[in-house]
């Protein structure tokens, strides 16, 4: 399960345009500079973002790019289905439409609980939440366990069970 | 967030070893046969699974593949890390190790929660649990809602139904 690049800097500027809410437009200059972003790839990015309804842009010397609703009603989920297409796939393709046969056939409701659960963490938080750091109590529970922390790849990988 | 081919591929393979452990080893066709799997990119999929401890293969005759630990011990996780590394990877990092600043200080827990999210239903769920079509309580609770299986992405997207 992997985040890409391009989610994760989506992200990253739609939260800075977040925070900026109520203070006109940030450039894209500035946005790059806040958060690390190639400039060229943070442009792309921001005219997805555009085309995708969750932001807007304005020419001229004042000009630049804020949010296109209120940072409180734009989810993570949001920004991520408008740079990277569905929330979850499985090969390409979206869960609900992929079919397994013989001893596998189950594995698609896996994945279907896969994308519940990221839903539950991703629908829940909007860029507000990010930027006032005030994520949801659902989503700080799961946080919260110092357990989530760690990562299991080298305990559970080896066969150590 | 994607199950790449490669995952989804080694989970299958997983679960045919997984539905066989009473009889005869596995070759590595009939797998291939059974889950539509490409026998080359199998070939590559069986050795890393091997490396990790999931699977063992015998040669000879009546040789193949077979799972190294029965099917309960061996969980849908433990199949995805063995050949795609951390189950959970931001850019290519492990969540907890991804730094933030600024407005976005926040990402890192917010990453952190939809990694335990993940870990919710793929640590719970056994290949064993997914041959005998009895998975957990808790997954079975999330796949029961009918909104679960609808895909999102066109009604979220469009602005007509941000104005409530």
């Amino acid at each position: 399960m992997r985040v890409s690049a391009k989610a994760d800097y989506a992200i990253r500027a739609a939260v800075e345009l977040a925070a900026a809410e109520g203070s006109g437009q940030l450039r894209a200059d500035k946005i790059a500079e806040a958060q690390e972003i190639p400039i060229k790839f943070l442009e792309s990015i921001l005219l997805e973002l555009k085309h995708a309804g969750i932001v807007r842009s304005q020419r001229g010397a004042d000009g630049g790019y804020a949010l296109a609703r209120p940072g409180s009603d734009i989810s993570l989920a949001d920004v991520i289905r408008a740079v990277d297409g569905p929330l979850a796939n499985v090969r390409g393709d979206r869960p609900e439409n992929v079919k397994y046969k013989g001893s596998a056939a189950r594995l698609t409701d896996v994945w279907i609980a896969v994308r519940a659960n990221l839903r539950a963490v991703l629908e829940a938080t909007s860029l507000a939440d990010v930027a006032r750091d005030d994520l949801p109590d659902s989503v700080r529970a799961l946080s919260g366990d110092p357990d989530n922390w760690i990562s299991l790849g080298r305990i559970r990988g080896v066969g150590a069970r | 967030m994607r199950v790449s081919a490669k995952a989804d591929y080694a989970v299958r393979a997983a679960l045919e070893l997984a539905a066989a452990t009473d009889s005869k080893p596995l070759k590595r066709e009939q797998i291939s046969a059974a889950q539509n799997i490409p026998s080359k990119f199998l070939e590559t999929i069986m050795l890393d699974l091997k490396h990790k401890g999931i699977v063992k293969s015998t040669r000879g005759a009546g040789g193949g593949y077979a799972l190294a630990r029965p099917a309960e011990d061996i969980s849908v996780a433990d199949v995805i890390r063995a050949v795609d590394g951390p189950l959970a990877d931001v850019r290519g990092e492990r969540v907890e190790t991804v730094e933030y600043r600024g407005a976005a200080t926040e990402l890192r827990d917010l990453w952190v929660a939809v990694r335990a999210s993940l870990r919710r239903v793929l640590e719970s769920t056994s290949l064993q649990d997914v041959v005998e079509r009895d998975l957990p309580s808790a997954v079975r609770e999330l796949t029961a809602d009918p909104e679960a299986w609808i895909s999102l992405n066109r009604r979220r997207r469009s602005p007509a139904n941000v104005e409530q």
